[in-house]
Order: structure tokens, then sequence, then C-alpha cells
């Protein structure tokens, strides 16, 4: 078993502890930062959101996962090249108003985080102010990604890109949605760019959205 | 009012016509010009608001209280957040860690808005609106308590970081419900909603160790020919049915990612079993025509099944429109017409 394979097979098993130790052993061993990342944590867990699409693993086994591959992220981060965080681009998410669920889109942080994104996370029940506000003062953010759970916060995305378009932020920023309640059609009918049907489908959207 | 439960079931399982109970309580509001917050927080109110879901559509064949699913998690300490337009939600967990479980109280009856509830429950039993019509108590489920006192990720991650503790806040929120659910026995209700949703994102392995048992205690300790108890899961459990018929539940509630037909196929003929029609992309995102035609597909399609109730797949929001409401009704009404004798 590789240095990788063996960090992956902790990841998988949501061993966080180990995943540092052998993230570790592997920078001892003189491997590349970068190919860690990539080979140990990210290949892992796209393997298990694969599962997960399948209906062969379930939520809890996906989060420890991403929890266990975070922590092995956190090691490396010091090493990486700072040129390579955030290469593909920077993103705003949040769950929009009203609504305080946060699975879905804590996996899709950890899922765009290792592929390349760099990620502004305003968290739960964000009211639509904050996010104009929040990407206002930062002009690098050129992608927002909203969440509801709820069919009773849904349309608050709605709110969140007129009030974008008021902002005159609207050009700037690609908006993707995702959640329980939400589909393509509802992504049309509000204005959004594209919806997303889970974490691994979320970083193939930002990636088409941020290449325009 | 005493309604014998088991030859209710029986009835609905002989009817000519298929009958029908969506969870329609936060869509009536709009009707009596009642808001979100006195629906939930008043007792008489969210009776006036039961009673307006029968008076507007008398088909349906039971009255449920308000889909507060914070009622529970308040009673042990959670913040809730009230709004207008939305059904209330926890904002803050009680439990911090692990750790915090054992130190965990559990709560009486008394605590929190479950006065509220069971007044709203005598209120609506006594009305002359109701007729014949049992009246359920809602109320959540163990492992959705549990993940709403924790936390709901940290729970579900809880389940595989240390099983026991997991099942050390099972015992609390289980003794809990029973206790909950008894009041409502006592009040007079005829049966509980037990709302599981949260179980529905666990294995099937997980989904009988953290859920069905646990359900199960609450069924045994309360189910009988008064009192009936509907097992509500909304999440992708095709692999968990046999769980949930294990619960002894005598009601089986499905959301929409399941195959109806393939759930009926696979549960006794003599439970109930209701759903499940998208609370969102039929229900509030469709046309009245769609919601018409997805209605009468399901009908069809189950048509072979005497235990099939049509119904929404989980409660549905405030924002529904009373045109999508109808055309779910017109469709079940002119099913029946061109199936009478159903189960003949």
């Amino acid at each position: 078993m590789t240095a990788y394979e063996k960090i992956g097979e902790f990841v998988k098993k949501g061993e966080a502890d180990e995943v540092v130790n052998a993230v570790s052993e592997a920078l001892a061993e003189g491997l590349d930062a970068q190919e860690i990342l990539n080979l140990g944590l990210i290949a892992p867990l796209n393997e298990l959101g694969e599962q997960f699409q399948e209906g062969e693993i379930y939520v809890p086994e996906l989060l420890i996962a991403s929890e266990a591959m975070k922590k092995g992220v956190e090691k490396l981060k010091p090493l990486l090249m700072k040129n390579d965080v955030g290469k593909l681009g920077k993103c705003l998410i949040c769950t929009v108003e009203g609504d305080v669920h946060d699975i879905g889109k804590n996996l899709v942080i950890l899922f765009l985080e290792s592929s390349g994104f760099e990620v502004v996370d305003l968290g739960a029940d964000v009211d639509t102010d904050d996010i104009i506000e929040a990407l206002e003062k930062d002009e690098d953010i050129s992608l927002l990604g909203m969440s509801a759970m709820l069919t009773t916060t849904m349309y608050t995305m709605q709110d969140v890109i007129e009030e974008l378009k008021d902002a005159g932020l609207r050009d700037r920023v690609k908006v993707m949605i995702g959640g329980a309640p939400v589909n393509d059609e509802f992504a049309q009918k509000i204005g959004a760019d594209g919806y997303s049907a889970n974490a691994p489908e979320a970083v193939e959207l930002a990636k088409k959205l941020i290449a325009g | 009012m005493y309604i014998n439960m088991q030859e209710w079931a029986n009835d609905i399982i002989r009817s000519e016509e298929r009958k029908n109970l969506p969870v329609l309580f936060f869509p009536c509001l709009k009707n009596i010009d009642m808001g979100v917050i006195e629906s939930v927080q008043n007792g008489p109110e969210m009776s006036k608001a039961m009673i307006e879901v029968i008076r507007e559509y008398p088909e349906t064949i039971a009255a449920i209280t308000g889909m507060d699913l914070t009622v529970d998690s308040e009673a042990f300490g959670a913040t809730v957040k009230f709004s207008k337009r939305q059904a209330p939600a926890v904002k803050e967990a009680v439990l911090k860690s692990a750790a915090d479980i054992e130190t965990l109280e559990i709560p009486g009856c008394d605590a929190g808005r479950q006065a509220v509830v069971l007044e709203a429950v005598k209120a609506t039993l006594s009305s002359p609106e109701i007729g014949n019509r049992p009246v359920f108590g809602g109320m959540l489920g163990p492992f959705s308590l549990a993940a709403n006192l924790m936390e709901v990720s940290q729970a579900l991650m809880l389940t595989k970081k240390d099983p026991e503790a997991t099942c050390a806040l099972l015992e609390k929120a289980t003794e809990f419900l029973i206790g909950r659910a008894r009041g409502f026995k006592e009040a007079g209700a005829n049966g509980v909603f037990v709302a599981e949703p949260t179980a529905g994102l666990l294995a099937p392995d997980d989904c009988e160790r953290f859920s069905s048992v646990y359900v199960k205690r609450i069924a045994d300790a309360l189910q009988d020919e008064s009192f009936f108890i509907i097992l509500h899961n909304c999440g992708n459990v095709s692999k968990s049915i046999g769980s949930m018929v294990g619960t002894g539940c005598k009601g089986l509630h499905f959301g929409n990612n399941v195959d109806m037909c393939d759930v009926l196929s696979r549960v006794p003929a003599d439970i109930l079993v209701f759903g499940n029609l998208d609370p969102s992309s039929v229900f509030v995102l469709a046309s009245p025509e769609k919601v018409y035609e997805s209605t009468m597909a399901l009908l069809k399609a189950t048509a072979g099944y005497g235990n099939f109730v049509l119904s929404s797949g989980c409660d549905l929001a405030p924002m529904v429109s009373n045109e999508n409401i109808e055309a779910y009704y017109r469709a079940c009404r002119d099913f029946n017409k061109e199936n009478t004798g159903l189960n003949q």
C-alpha cells in the first residue's frame, strides 16, 4: 500500500487523527504536499462522493470522512503553494435567511476547497444584506452558492438574486443553488445560473460557471 | 372522543374509495388570516387552523396538530426561531458535545409549548366540525429529536464515532417522547404522527439501531385499539422498509424519495401506507394542472392496494397555493368517481 493509499483508507474510515499522522509520515518521507492533497485526500473523498450518489454509503459516513479529510488539509495548508490555494476562483457560500440547515452547505464547501476553490463561508440563516455586503467588500468573489432546505426559504434565494441586481453585482457574480426542495427548473425560474443536486456535482458546476 | 382505531384503519382498507390525508396545516392558515407564529404559540388558534383544514377540505380523514417540529427540542431547552412566513426552526442546539449527554435532564410534560399543543387537541376534539374523524398529535421521532438536541451533523457523526453515546441520548429522547405521546393519549387524541425524517439519512442497519428500536418502544408503550401511531420518514428508505414495519406502527408515512408501489408491495396489507407527492416540486413549484396529473398518476399506480392513503410526502409549506391543493383534491375525487368499487 502506498502512502497515499494509506492516508486515503484513514479518510474513508473517518479517522482524523490517523489521517494527520499519515500525512505527517508522508511529508517526512519527502512526498510532495500537493500530491498528498490530490492523491491521499481529494481522490478518496471523490470516491466516497460517487458511492454516496450510488446509495452505497450514507450521510454520516460522508460527514466523518469529510471531517477527517479537512484535518489532513489543515496539516498541509502551510506547505501548499500559496498561488494554488483558490486557483480555481473564490466563492461565497451560505444557507439563506430563515434556514438553519447546513449539512449540504458544509459538504459543498469541503468539496470546493479540496478541488482548489477558495471559499468564504457565511454560515447558515444569513441575512440577504449580509450576503450583499460581503460581496461588495471582496471583489475577488465571482461565485455565490446558496442553499435552502425548506420550501419556506427557497424563495429567499430569488430575493437575494434580485438584490444582487439592484446592487449592480449580478454581472460579476455567478449564482448556483442547491438544497432538498429545489431543482434545475426552480434555478431557471428564479434567475440562478445553475443547480446541483449534491457536493460532487456542485464542484463541476462551479468550474463550469467560473470558466464562463 | 373514543374511536376504535383498528376499525378505522380496517374501514379505510375495505373502502371502495381512495382516502386521503395531506399534511396541510400551514397552507390553510392564509384562509383564516392567521400567521404562523400565533398558530404555534396559542392552543385555541392552532385548533382553529386544524379545524379549517377539515372545513375547507372535508374529504380529509383526520385532523393533525400543527407540524411544529421544534416543540420537543424546545422542551429540552433548545432555542427556537419563530418567523411569520415559515414553520419554527431550532436555532441553537442544547448539547455542545457528547459529554453533555450524561447530564441532560429529561423535561416533564409541562416544559415548553407542549401544553399549547395539548390544548389544541382538546379544543379540536370538542368541535362539532371534526365529526367522527380522529385527531392526531404531531411529535418528533427519537433520532430526529436527538439530532435536533445535538445539531444534526454532529449527531449523524456521533453514530459512527460513539454509538454508545448516541444510544444514551436516544434513551433520554425516547423516555421524553413516550411521556409526550402519553400526554396526547390522556388529552383524548386518537394517535400520534411521529416525524422521524433525520433517520432517513442513516444507513439501513443504523436506521434500525438508532431509530426503529426506539420507535418500537413508543409503539409498544402506547399503541392500542384506541391509539394509532403513524411513523413518518421522508428519506430514501427503500432499504429500511422492513425495519419501519418492525416498529409495529400501524401506519407508515413516506416521502417522495421512494417508489410508492415498491413500498406497498413490501408492507403487510393491514398496515396503512401514506404518501407521497413531492411537497416541493409538485405542491410548491408545479401548476395546478401538473398537480392534478401527478396526483392522478399516483392514484392509478397504487389502485391495487387497499391500504394506501393518498398524502403529501411531508408537511406542506405555508406558501402552497389553494389552486394546487384544490387540484390535488379534485384528482382524488375524479379518481374515486371513475373507480367506484376500488377493492371489490
